[in-house]
C-alpha cells in the first residue's frame, strides 16, 4: 500500500469519526429540544426542487453542448463537480434570503465562524496544493475543487452578510 | 391579508414576535410572516399560537 493510499484512508477514517462523534453529540443535545418549524420546512423543500431542476437543467445542457469541437472547452470532471456545488449554492442562498437556513435556536454566529473556517482552509489547500491548474487529462485537480468550495461558501457568506444587511434596514425586524 | 387580530392579541399580552415564536417553538419570522399575512399557518401551528395568547380559533384566525 502506498503512502498516499493509506493517507487517503486514515483522513477518511478521521473524518468519519469526526462525524459520528458529532453527530452523538448534537444527538445528545437535542434531546428535549422540539423546535419545528413548518415554514422553514417548507421553504427548504421548495429549495430542494428549485435546486434539483437546476442540476437536472445544467446536466442537460452539459450533456447536449459539450459535445463535438466543444467538447474540449473544460474538464469532464470539473463540469460534473461544479454542477453539484451550483445546486448546493442555490439552495443556501434560497433559504438564507427565504429565512430557512438558521433553524429556531440556532446561532447566526456560529455558522458565519464555521463558513469562514471552510473558506479559509480551502482557499489555503488551494493556494499551496502541489498540483498545478484546474484540471488535468480530463480530471480535476486537488486544488480546483479546494477552489470551488472556497467559492461556494464565498458566495454563500456573502448572501448571509446582504440578508443581514437588508434584516437590519428593512422591516423585517420590524414588529409593528 | 394580514392578521391584525394575531396582531392586536399579541400586543395585548404584550409580548413581542420573538417572545411569541419561543412560546410556540417556531422561528421570528414565522410569526411575522403570519401577522403579514405571507404564509397561512397550519392548524397545529395555529393551535400553539391560541394557546399562547390564550385566544380560541375563531377569534385569532376566523374572517
Amino acid at each position: 500500500m502506498s503512502s498516499y493510499t493509506s493517507g487517503i484512508i486514515a483522513g477518511a477514517g478521521l473524518i468519519l469519526t469526526i462525524f459520528i462523534v458529532s453527530l452523538i453529540v448534537r444527538l445528545k443535545l437535542k434531546k428535549g429540544n422540539d423546535h419545528y418549524d413548518e415554514r422553514q420546512v417548507l421553504v427548504r423543500g421548495n429549495g430542494y426542487k428549485i435546486s434539483f431542476m437546476t442540476v437536472l437543467l445544467l446536466n442537460i445542457i452539459y450533456a447536449g453542448f459539450f459535445y463535438g469541437p466543444t467538447r474540449d472547452i473544460v474538464a469532464p470532471q470539473l463540469v460534473l463537480l461544479a454542477i453539484p456545488f451550483i445546486g448546493v449554492a442555490e439552495y443556501t442562498i434560497y433559504c438564507i434570503f427565504n429565512d430557512a437556513y438558521v433553524g429556531v435556536g440556532q446561532k447566526t454566529g456560529k455558522w458565519i465562524i464555521l463558513i469562514l473556517f471552510v473558506i479559509v482552509s480551502n482557499t489555503l489547500c488551494a493556494i499551496y496544493t502541489n498540483e498545478p491548474g484546474l484540471s488535468d487529462n480530463g480530471f480535476a485537480t486537488g486544488g480546483s475543487i479546494n477552489a470551488m468550495i472556497a467559492l461556494v461558501f464565498g458566495v454563500i457568506l456573502i448572501a448571509f452578510l446582504i440578508k443581514h444587511f437588508i434584516d437590519k434596514r428593512g422591516d423585517a425586524n420590524e414588529e409593528s | 391579508m394580514k392578521n391584525l387580530k394575531m396582531k392586536s392579541a399579541r400586543a395585548a399580552k404584550d409580548l413581542s414576535q420573538q417572545q411569541l415564536a419561543d412560546l410556540c417553538s417556531v422561528s421570528r419570522q414565522t410569526i411575522n410572516a403570519i401577522e403579514k399575512g405571507d404564509y397561512n399557518p397550519t392548524i397545529s401551528l395555529c393551535i400553539a399560537i391560541c394557546k399562547a395568547l390564550d385566544k380560541t380559533l375563531d377569534e385569532l384566525f376566523w374572517e
